[in-house]
């Protein structure tokens, strides 16, 4: 799993019931605008990901919403711990020893 | 989980050796005939008959109406199939009722009951209710003259054939599209608020349409609807600067990830 991949599901896993759109998604995953869209498209084709389209009262363009499947949240929460086991994620360094509490 | 084709062939092979040779051949035969035509959201054209013989299947309808069901878009949205060759390969019946579902289509409204084979109607309904599903893919004006037309004439149509659950699906799906396009308010002058175009949009929306020709046509139009929808929802116009630059530097990347068929 690609590290943006992995970035755009843990933002999606730490909210699963909640509708994102894309500017938010690639924000919070901190990646690119441009590389999101490659990984919410298959995302979607693989049933991990349900989108709807909300039209807007201003009659400005709708805006697409992701929201994790039910399937798609056990799949994403299983493939990022097997991620973890074959690669783990860089966490930042504990506090020192005697360092204030 | 299963797809819909998998689904409709099991259905077949249910029904013994001629039906499961007969709908195969079908999907084979609207596979080839929509090859090249895609949905308005991005669907593979043959996915929209398929789930519509599919919706007929799971209520029992009779194997001619299955078949026609699958081939129902091959008369008059390619030439891949004339009549003579249709009535050849599944018989008269299913080339009688592929063809009335033709002419009822350029009629436009509901015909009296007696007037039609009622399973050109089946086919009619739930071709509707599959368009209903995948409405979000046309422009907006559509979408309201459609969800109309199924709230007053298609969903009363489906309740007289009997098919009730169908009828209550359209009613729902037309009500929410309705509701999500309810009519503008006009101000105290009187007037119509305009459609919103946020500063640079339109420009910056040119520039990611011509990038978006790197792009499968099977994706284009979705992602070129999705970021027009992000430009006017972003906040400033370096936002939508920046969203269009970042879209445009990763272009080629995206063209190539599109096109990949690989399974998480």
């Amino acid at each position: 799993m690609t590290r943006t991949t992995r970035a755009v599901l843990e933002v999606l896993l730490a909210r699963p019931d909640e509708e994102r759109y894309g500017l938010d998604l690639s924000r919070q995953a901190g990646i690119a605008h441009g590389t999101l869209y490659g990984i919410l498209l298959r995302l979607e084709d693989w049933g991990w990901l349900d989108s709807r389209l909300e039209h807007r009262s201003d009659g400005a363009p709708p805006r697409r919403y992701y929201r994790l499947t039910c399937e798609g949240a056990a799949r994403a929460a299983a493939a990022l711990e097997h991620a973890d086991r074959v690669r783990p994620r860089r966490r930042p360094s504990a506090p020192a020893a005697g360092g204030a509490t | 989980m299963t797809s819909p084709t998998m689904q409709l062939l099991a259905w077949a092979g249910e029904r013994g050796p001629d039906v499961a040779r007969r709908v195969d051949r079908a999907v084979v035969r609207a596979q080839y005939a929509h090859r090249r035509q895609y949905r308005r959201n991005s669907d593979t054209y043959v996915e929209h008959p398929v789930a519509v013989a599919l919706i007929l299947a799971e209520r029992d309808a009779d194997p001619d109406t299955v078949v026609a069901a699958v081939l129902h878009d091959l008369h008059h949205t390619t030439d891949a199939l004339p009549v003579a060759d249709l009535r050849a390969e599944f018989g008269a019946t299913v080339a009688d009722l592929v063809v009335a579902v033709a002419a009822l289509d350029r009629y436009g409204g509901v015909p009296a009951l007696d007037a039609v084979d009622r399973r050109v109607l089946q086919i009619k309904v739930a071709d509707r209710l599959h368009n209903m599903r995948t409405i979000s893919g046309l422009v907006p004006e559509k979408q309201c003259r459609k969800a109309d037309h199924t709230r007053d004439l298609v969903a009363p149509l489906a309740r007289t054939l009997g098919l009730t659950e169908l009828a209550v699906e359209l009613d729902s799906l037309a009500t929410a599209t309705l509701r999500a396009h309810a009519s503008p308010v006009p101000d105290a002058r009187g007037a119509y608020p305009q459609r919103r175009r946020a500063r640079g949009a339109g420009g910056l929306h040119r520039a990611l349409s011509v990038g978006g020709l790197l792009l499968p046509a099977a994706h284009r139009q979705r992602l070129l609807q999705d970021w027009d929808g992000e430009l006017h929802a972003a906040p400033d116009l370096g936002e939508r600067l920046r969203f269009t630059a970042s879209v445009l530097l990763h272009l080629p990347q995206l063209a190539v990830l599109t096109r990949r068929t690989d399974q998480p």
